[in-house]
Formats: C-alpha cells, structure tokens, sequence
C-alpha cells in the first residue's frame, strides 16, 4: 500500500513536471520505483550546473513555514532575513546578491520593478509541491527565455489539479497553530471533470501576533534588557486556482490565477533605548497566467505563455509624531512563446521570445512613472546522451525604457552566453563532472535608477560572469545503502559595474552607481544518503556544507581584497530523519559562521556564528478513504539568540502543532 | 525610495560646534576650575551608522598623545544610535543621540557619564533630539517632533517645552532669545524655510511670526555679536543652498553666499567650512573655505586637502593651538581625523569611530 502510494506520488511529481515545461529533460516512462527515486532526488547528477530540490515530503521533515525557510537548506545560499513572519527575505545566490535571483512560480518568473528583490517569505508551502534550485541555468531549453536570465533560478510548483487516476476529486484541510499566536488554516479542493479537464482551489490564512520575547545585548558591553518584538503582526491571505485541459489536438492548457494580500507591522531596526515601532505596509497582489503547449509531428513543440500582474504596496511611515503614506503600484503584461526542434533523440534546439511590459506609479512627489519594455531571445542548444550533456545558450536582452516625465528615454541591448557540460568519463564509475560558464546582466530596478535621491538615469546593467566546475558521485551499498550521493562543485564569480548606492555629500544625499569590482571565490558541497536498518526503519540524512570567499577588488579602494560585509566564509546545513513504524522524526539544523557587518572588521562590527536546530514529529494514519496527519515541532531548540541582519533579532524557541485532514 | 526619506529624516549631519565657547555665559552650574579650551583634549563624536546603535565617543588627550577609541562609560552602557550633536557647557559634556532619542551627559574631569536623559513625550513617542546649544544655565535642545525643549544643567532634567515649526535642525541663542531652524525636512509639503524664535524669559515663542529664510534652513550659529550665521540646503536639486545671516535685532536676513550650506564654525570673525558640490556621477568637487564675515571674502585654510581621502563629514577647531580638525567618512566603514596647523598643513591623522562628525575641545 505504502509502495503505491509513494509511487502515484513520484509519477504525479513526474507529470507534473513534464506538463510544464519540462518536456526535454524528464524521461517518462514507467520505471521501477527505485529508478524513479534516483531521478528525482538526483537531478543535479545529469544537470550541467548544480541543481537541488526539495520535495514536499522533504518540506514537511524540516518544519517550514514559509519557502525562504526551505531555501536556508540549500548549499550555496546566503538568505538575508529579517527576522518573523513578517520580516522581509531575500535570496542571494553565491553571494550575487538578491537581484540575481530569478523566482519562477508555476513556469513564469515573478517581477519585481521597483526594488528586483523577491520576498520569499510571501510563498508559503501548503500547496507547494517541490522546490527547485538551479545555479546557473538548468537544461531545460524549452521554456520562457526570462527563466533563465539570471544567476539562477528558484522554481516553485504549486500541486497540480490532475488528481491520481482512481480519484474524482479530493479535499486536503490543515490547521496549524503555534507560538504568539499564530494561526494557520488552509484548504484545497481538487477536482476532475472528464478525463481531459481539472481544476483545484486553494485557500489560506496565516496570523500572527509576532512579538516574540528576544535578549537585547548592548553592543559589547554587559548589558542587556529583555525586549519584545513589538509590532511584528502579520495577517495574510492568500487564494489560488489552477485548471488545466487538454484538447484533441493533443494541446494542453494550463491557468493559473493567484492571490495575495497581506497586512503586516514592521518592526524596523532595534534602536537602544527606544522601543518605539509604528510602520506599516500593507501588501496586494494579483496575477493570471496560462500556459499552451503542443506537439507537431515528431519534431517540433511549441508553447506559448501569458500572463498578467498587479501588485501594490500601501507603506505608513510612522515616527509617532509624524504619518506619511506611501503608495506603490506595478503591473505587468508578459507573453512568451518558444519553439523546440527534435533533431534526434540526444540532439535538440530552442527557440524562446519574451516580451515584457511593465510599469511602476506612486504617490512620491518626485515620482516620474517609469515604464520598460523588455524584449528577451534566448537561441539554445542541447546534445544529451547518458553520460554526456552539452547546453549552450544565448540571451540577448532588449531594454526600452519611458518616463512619463521627464524624457530619459534609456534603451539598450546586451548579449550573454552561456555553456554547460556535464559527462560520465568511465561507464562502469557512477561519477559526473560538469563545468559550466554563464554571463549575466542585472538591469538597474525602478529605484536605482529613478528614485533615488540624486536619480542616476546613466545606471548601466550590472554584469556578473560565473564559473563552476565539479563533479557527483550517486550509488548504492546494497539493501542497507539504497541511496547515497555526494557532489562538490567550486566556483568563481566576478562581479563588475556593481550596483550601489552611495551617499554622495552626506547619508541624506546619495545616488546610485556603477561602483566596484566583487570577486566570489567558493565551494558546495552536498550529500544525501538513505538507510534502511530493516523493513520499518529508515534513515535519510542531508548535509551541506558552503565555503566561500568574497574579495572587494575595486581599484583604489581601501578595503581591496578584504571580505565584504554579511558573507560567513562558513555555512552548511544538515537533515537526518528517522521514520519509524510509531511516527517519523526529523531534526534539522542550519549553521552559519562568523561575518561582519562592514569591511573594517572591528570589534563592534563582528557578528558572531550561531546554529539553529529543530525537530519534528509526524504521524499519519489512515482510516477508510480519509487520511489524518499529525505533527508536533520545535523550532530553535536551543533557544539561540541570533541575527541574520544586524540588529534585526530572530526568534527563539518556539512550537507548533499542525493537523491536515485528506479525503 | 523609502531609504532615502528615511535617511533624510534621521540623517542630517551635524556640525553645531562648540557654540558656547564663544556664545555662552556662566549659568547657575560653574565649571569647577577655569577650563582653557584645547588645552586638554578633544572628543569625537561618531554618529554611526543610520539603524546601527554604533554611535561613539573618541577621546584624543593631547597631553599623552593618546587616542581612546571609546569613552569610559560607554563600553558598560552604549550611546545608541545616531550620535547627532555635542557641546561641552560648565564642566560637562552633552551629547543628543538622535534615533536612541536621549541626551548623555558626561562628567568632564572624570569623563565618566553622568545621566542618560530619555527625551520622549507623554505618549511615549520619541522627540529626537537633533542640535544642541546653551545659555545662562541651560541647554536647549531641537527635536525632530517640532519641539524645542530646555534642560537644567544643575539638575539634568527637563523643564521647558515649546512648540516650533516642522523638524526643526539647527538652534542658537543669542540675547535672551532662541532660534531655531524649521526645516520642513520630511513633512508632507517639502522643506520648509523659516526660522521661530523663541523668548527665553518666557520659554514661549513668538509664533506665528517667523523669520522666512532660504529654503531648508540647517545650522545655526550666533557670532556673539547680534549676528545668526546659518546654512540652508535647498531642495537637493533645482534649488541650492547657500548662507545667510540674520540681524537679531530687527529679524532682516542678508544673503552671503552659495558656501558653505552644511558645516561651519565661527572663529574670530571667519566661519570655516568644507563643502561638497556633486555631481550625477559622483565624482565630488569638494572646497575649504574660510570667509571673511565682515569683508565677505573667502581663502583657503588647508594646503594639504590631497590628505583627506574620503568625503569631509565634520570640522573643528582647537581656539587654543589653532589647529583645524577635519572628519571624513565613507559612510559605512570607521573614519579618520586629519589635524591641520595654523598653516594648512597636516600634523597628524587618528582612526575614529563610524562617521566621525563633531569636536568638542576643552
């Protein structure tokens, strides 16, 4: 029973993924369990560049709530979080910083005009069916040419409506509720109607009071006072609906609507001797999007992709004595469409076009209503046998800028590169290399270009040039070993005509520039191993583990070849479960080393390392058609005192209990 | 953007220095032995970082040539964050720390602390105090919530509260009234461009009369003489700023000039000053100048400006040797203090704390 289960679910995990987009990497046939298994725990080992993934078994074994929580889990990712549900949280790959991340919900990329940060924290993981990471770029060729355009990629898949054949429709509902008074019920409806067509719904609410108790330590002096995050309150809702279809042509339909709003307090910096915290924002966001895709005799597939965003943001700065209101409005209109050719069955080419609009309005007084058309090609190549992979790819980038005032109109074009390899030298040796080299360009945001106090409309698009090479290993020790794999990639990133944003006079007057030269230097390592002690006990066990080294090498800078601010030359993660016949048990822990706040390395500028450990229990039973599950967590065990941003306190111990009901 | 308005709120650089060395009377709380300033020493503030909680203290004794990096008392309970303004008055020395929203006072001789003075309002919303001056025996504070409050030297508390204009900047005291510059920083209508003052007898000002100025009015600082120096900073964009004076005695303002429209001190009859005139690409035209009050010229007072490495931040100087001080920052990592003699040329450099802005010598 539990084997047919865990089956369905990787071969639904399969259509999934090949309904979207993935056509050319996934092989789908039917496969032995085990073969399937290896697959999909082990993309990264075909992959051309490093690739992770988290399934939604996976998701629940390290206790998560949000997917920038799930991220941390990740080698080579630096999650810069402000702590609280409703703290913001960014990712940077590599330490490229966030702009580089490019965040792919359901095949599209989400956007963001103003500041080209992706809050992580708004996607939570109820109907989050698994979690992909991909360094570089993956070797998928047939899809949107915006996927690809940055650093890397987080791809998240939200459960599809397709229900397992001998199911007309289900009904999933879970309640979890925790420390400081969160609250979190959620539903989701699945339904198929004939055999070509179906649709899901889901729903959620996420509350939280927020103010959770925190040591406030008085720089280096003894001193401390035990504080609250007050303010910290978020209220979220979301609304989801999928359907999908497939016509007799053989074309299938994906559509997709997605809602979001949220209202939450920001507690803000911790300030000495001033409790005070009075910010708001409150947080909308629509958007549609649909997927085509369809085979022409054997050749060739097509696809085409649309969607539409909306998104506002209404921010109160508040001092006590003084209010200020802030509107901020986004839309966006994306069509995509892309062509494969199928020369032989390892030998295949792509071509995608993405044309983009959107804009960005507020109530600033010094507003000017930006608006950018972006025109993205993407040609590309792929020659895959099984033990040789080689993807290359070329981007090209057309950026038409407008504003309503003023006349900056700013266009420009720029091309970028990128090449995969990945082989197997020895048939009979399960070990791969793989080396790929990308370029990218991070284009100036709304804000850097426009808002800032002296605008800077000159900004040129930041570049970044990756190189990684490593290897994987994936076998097998008999019965008690069914799985292990370890893989080591090191990589060089070399950053120029960075970003920034420099005060020019003072801290009030500042502009932001092309300033500076970064060099990344670094190594991932990653392994994943299962044991089975016996038909009931099983073991899984996931460690990570991140060097790196990152250098200011701009020209004339005092701090030339000294480590820039917020990057631990040691990071790593780590996963062991434990399923049992009574329950399964998880402890997790993520681990982050010593860094500095600026590049002066002064005593009052060091943060120190700290660990976060969790646990969890779950237990499912099933009863008739209907399945409870259960589950008990504890979240920073230790109670570590800690923060990711400086003077941003996360929080310590806390519990949660969860409850989700199947039919 | 809302980066930059909040650094516009909390981020004004401070330069008010050592009004009361030449403007000041002895109040109710006399320095216990003469004090000759600049025989001494002088202290540093460092602002610090905007949300950081690092501002500090720098001591440089002049006796022992010894730099102290952080004052006594600080390593035990810390200044906070945005250090803003700091005057030496009798035999203590204040301190306004800004987003922390308290004044600090030390003990001169021993240099340990004395007070930390919360400055909230009964709400518990916090005042901010921003620049600081004193007369007869009291300090006068500006605070960011439109107020300007006035603290006992003897008994280190508050007692007087009076309502000014929109995030009122600089302040300066000159007989029997107080001046102080509204400027409209980050109110919903822009910055503003008056002055109030206040009558000192009374605590109460003289609203609704205001003395309209350039706009976006900044430091102030009285020549002891009936003249109210100040420097307003315009819009940061069409319109510049530049330096006034006001008549005390019948409230007329006069143009003088397009520099300086941030930091300046007045020493015998000069206002010395540094400015900072960018560009879009960033490349910063930065000046020394030394005007002339009475014959409104103005000359250089550093030879040496290729040893400042990075953008002035601050000014002092030493009215016992003579020598100028000069603070520079790149706003994130700690600054340096470069000291010029009389003639401009550079004797000496010390490593301070994050955005070293104020001296005050004694």
């Amino acid at each position: 029973m539990e084997n047919r289960i865990l089956l369905i679910f990787f071969c639904w995990t399969l259509v999934l993924q090949s309904s979207f987009a993935q056509e050319d990497t996934v092989k789908v046939r039917p496969l032995k369990e085990v073969e399937i298994r290896k697959t999909l725990s082990s993309p990264s080992y075909l992959s051309t560049a490093p690739t992770q993934t988290l399934s939604s078994e996976k998701l629940k074994k390290i206790s998560v709530l949000q997917v920038s929580d799930a991220l941390k889990y990740f080698p080579g990712i630096q999650v810069k979080d402000y702590g609280g549900v409703g703290g913001l949280k960014t990712v940077s790959i590599r330490s490229l910083g966030a702009n580089y991340t490019a965040v792919v919900y359901d095949g599209l990329t989400v956007s963001d005009y103003q500041s080209g940060q992706i809050d992580l924290g708004r996607f939570s993981l109820d109907n989050v069916e698994q979690i992909n990471l991909y360094i570089g770029e993956n070797d998928i060729i047939f899809q949107p040419a915006r996927n690809q355009a940055l650093g890397g990629a987080i791809y998240i898949t939200t459960q599809s409506s397709k229900l397992p054949a001998n199911k007309k429709r289900e009904i999933k509902a879970s309640l979890q509720a925790g420390s400081w008074k969160m609250l979190n019920p959620t539903l989701l409806f699945r339904q198929t109607i004939g055999p070509t067509l179906s649709w899901n719904i889901s729903g959620e609410y996420l509350n939280t009071e927020g103010n959770y108790p925190f040591i406030l330590t008085y720089g280096q002096s003894n001193l401390r006072s035990k504080e609250k995050r007050n303010n910290s309150d978020v209220r979220n809702w979301k609304w989801e609906t999928n359907g999908s279809g497939q016509f007799k042509n053989g074309g299938k339909l994906l559509f997709k609507t997605y809602y979001f709003h949220s209202n939450r307090g920001l507690p803000g910096a911790v300030i000495y001797y001033n409790p005070y915290s009075g910010e708001r924002m409150s947080e909308q966001n629509i958007f549609s999007q649909a997927h085509y895709t369809q085979s022409f005799h054997d050749r060739f597939d097509f696809q085409a992709n649309a969607k539409f965003n909306y998104s506002s943001v209404d921010y109160l700065a508040d001092q006590g004595f003084s209010k200020q209101r802030y509107l901020y409005y986004q839309k966006e209109f994306y069509l995509s469409a892309a062509l494969l050719y199928k020369q032989s069955k390892s030998l295949s080419f792509s071509f995608a076009n993405d044309g983009i609009y959107g804009d960005f309005s507020s109530n600033l007084p010094n507003g000017v209503f930006p608006s950018r058309i972006h025109w993205i090609s993407a040609l590309a190549g792929k020659y895959e046998k099984s033990n040789f992979t080689l993807t290359v790819r070329m981007l090209n980038q057309w950026v038409f800028e407008r504003l309503r005032i003023g006349q900056a109109d700013k266009n420009f074009r720029r091309l970028s590169p990128y090449l995969g390899l990945s082989i197997q030298p020895l048939h009979n040796l399960p070990v791969r290399l793989r080396a790929f080299y990308k370029n990218t360009y991070r284009l100036p945001t709304f804000a850097d270009r426009y808002y800032s106090s002296v605008p800077n409309p000159n900004l040129k698009p930041e570049n970044a040039n990756q190189y990684n090479l490593g290897f994987s290993i994936v076998s097998a020790f008999g019965e008690r070993i069914p799985y292990i794999s370890f893989s080591a990639d090191a990589y060089y990133n070399k950053v120029k005509n960075k970003i920034v944003a420099r005060p020019l006079n003072s801290m009030v007057i500042w502009s932001v520039q092309n300033f500076g030269k970064v060099d990344v230097r670094g190594i991932d390592l990653d392994l994943k191993m299962q044991m089975a002690l016996n038909d009931r006990f099983s073991v899984e066990i996931n460690g990570d583990y991140t060097y790196q080294n990152v250098q200011d090498k701009t020209p004339q800078s005092e701090y030339y070849g000294q480590h820039l601010p917020y990057t631990p030359r040691h990071t790593g993660s780590g996963l062991i479960s434990f399923k049992m016949p009574w329950a399964d048990c998880n402890y997790h822990w993520i681990y982050s080393g010593e860094r500095y706040d600026n590049q002066s390395k002064q005593p009052s500028s060091w943060m120190k390392s700290y660990a976060e450990h969790g646990i969890s229990l779950t237990k499912t039973l099933a009863w008739s058609r209907y399945r409870w599950n259960f589950s008990a967590e504890c979240l920073n065990l230790s109670n570590e005192q800690y923060e990711v941003v400086k003077n941003y306190p996360m929080p310590g111990r806390s519990f949660r209990l969860g409850v989700k009901f199947i039919y | 953007m809302k980066k930059a308005t909040e650094l516009l709120k909390k981020g004004w650089l401070c330069l008010w220095i050592t009004s009361c060395l030449t403007s000041c009377e002895t109040g109710p709380e006399p320095a216990t032995e003469p004090v000759l300033p600049g025989n001494h020493g002088v202290f540093i503030l460092n602002q610090g970082r905007y949300n950081a909680n690092n501002a500090s203290i720098s001591y440089y004794n002049f006796e022992t040539g010894e730099l102290q990096l952080d004052m006594i008392g600080t390593d035990t309970e810390p200044l906070g964050s945005l250090g803003q303004d700091m005057l030496i008055y009798g035999s203590k020395l204040y301190v306004t720390v800004s987003s922390s929203s308290n004044i600090r006072v030390f003990d001169l001789n021993s240099h340990r602390p004395l007070k930390r003075i919360d400055v909230f309002d009964d709400n518990a919303i916090p005042r901010k105090p921003r620049y600081l001056t004193s007369y007869n025996g009291n300090i006068y504070a500006s605070c960011s919530d439109g107020h300007a409050i006035r603290l006992d030297t003897a008994s280190l508390t508050i007692n007087g509260i009076v309502a000014v204009g929109e995030y009122p900047e600089g302040i300066a005291a000159y007989n029997e009234k107080l001046y102080v510059a509204n400027s409209g920083g980050e109110s919903e209508d822009g910055p503003h461009n008056t002055v109030s003052v206040i009558d000192l007898l009374t605590f109460k000002s003289e609203e609704p009369n205001r003395i309209t100025v350039g706009l976006n009015p900044y430091i102030l600082r009285s020549d002891g003489l009936g003249s109210i120096y100040l420097t307003y900073q315009g819009d940061f964009a069409a319109i510049s700023g530049g330096f006034q004076k006001i008549n005390t005695s019948d409230y007329s303002v006069q143009y003088l000039a397009s520099s300086p429209k941030q930091d300046f001190i007045i020493e015998n009859g000069f206002a010395y000053y540094f400015d900072v005139v960018y560009t879009l690409e960033s490349t910063t035209d930065i000046t020394y100048g030394k005007y002339d009050l009475n014959g409104k010229t103005v000359s250089s007072f550093i030879s040496d400006t290729g040893a400042i490495k990075n953008i002035p931040y601050g000014i002092g100087i030493n009215s016992y040797t003579k020598d100028f001080y000069i603070a520079d920052s790149d706003w994130t990592n700690p600054g340096k203090v470069y000291i010029f003699n009389s003639e401009g040329k550079k004797i000496n450099e010390l490593n301070v704390g994050i955005n070293p802005c104020k001296f005050a010598f004694y």
